[in-house]
């Protein structure tokens, strides 16, 4: 998907998270993903890294070349992402205590996740 | 997950959607009537004893789960026959009851949406809303049916 339709969904599945409470803590944590997932894509397209013509669903799973390329370009992008997978297990997918604490977190994260993506750019002498 | 934490799930997701617009919101909403969807699929499953209630939670990696250990911290595990990601993840083997067929052939014609219209950039139709809504309320009546709710 081309960046700037990447940068739409992100904005709308935004919008929509305004609509959510802390209590509905198991889609607040799945709209920071879906958002920061389209956020990172974006950010991918930005920096140029990986296959631009396929998009990331899960960045918990891309290589790790890309891991340390996205680091250096960007490095508050991953950690904040996978944070945001790593809550789904066990607040969305699971009945730990504590999820309204958690997507409140989440919405910190995909903040962190958007001011990264939005200030990204190509490695200096590409 | 067990058979009640399920349901109490369900219950909240379910109630969720009078909150969202299908169409101004269609992500939030679809990805909420998956999720509600496979709630209430996974205490079906248990009721039926074709899946077993436990206290693991499933990753985003098939047959891998979350397990707490006797001091209760968690570590991930091969587990079989719990929970499912999705309709079909992991597969259950042998002949379903008709409502769990039922409520699994639904989810999976919710599923052909996902990434086309979540990850993906095809326009939201009132078609697809509708074709959306259709399954989530067949898959739900088959799967109530056997849970008893």
């Amino acid at each position: 998907m081309k960046s700037e339709l990447h940068r739409v969904k992100a904005e709308r599945i935004e919008r929509s998270i305004q609509k959510l409470n802390n209590a509905d803590y198991e889609i607040t944590i799945e709209a920071c993903m879906l958002a920061g997932t389209h956020w990172f894509n974006l950010a991918r397209h930005q920096m140029a890294i990986g296959d631009l013509e396929r998009d990331v669903m899960h960045a918990e799973f891309i290589d790790g070349i890309q891991r340390v390329q996205i680091s250096v370009l960007a490095p508050a992008l991953l950690p904040a992402l996978d944070e945001i997978e790593g809550y789904r297990t066990g607040f969305v997918r699971g009945d730990l205590e504590g999820g309204e604490k958690i997507a409140a977190r989440c919405r910190d994260l995909l903040d962190v996740i958007r001011n990264a993506a939005l200030h990204c750019e190509l490695p200096k002498g590409k | 997950m067990k058979i009640e934490a399920h349901i109490d799930k369900f219950k909240r997701l379910d109630e969720l959607l009078a909150r969202l617009d299908p169409q101004g919101d269609f992500e939030i909403w679809y990805w909420t009537i998956l999720n509600a969807g496979t709630a209430i699929i996974n205490a079906a499953l248990h009721v039926t004893g074709l899946t077993r209630e436990d206290n693991s939670f499933a990753s985003q990696i098939p047959n891998i789960y979350s397990v707490a250990g006797p001091d209760g911290t968690r570590h991930l595990e091969y587990v079989f026959g719990v929970d499912i990601l999705h309709a079909g993840m992991p597969k259950i083997e042998g002949r379903l009851p008709p409502a769990i067929a039922t409520a699994f052939s639904e989810m999976e014609l919710i599923e052909e949406f996902r990434d086309p219209c979540i990850r993906e950039d095809r326009p939201i139709t009132p078609d697809i809303i509708r074709s959306c809504s259709s399954a989530y309320a067949k898959c739900v009546a088959a799967a109530k049916s056997v849970v008893r709710i």
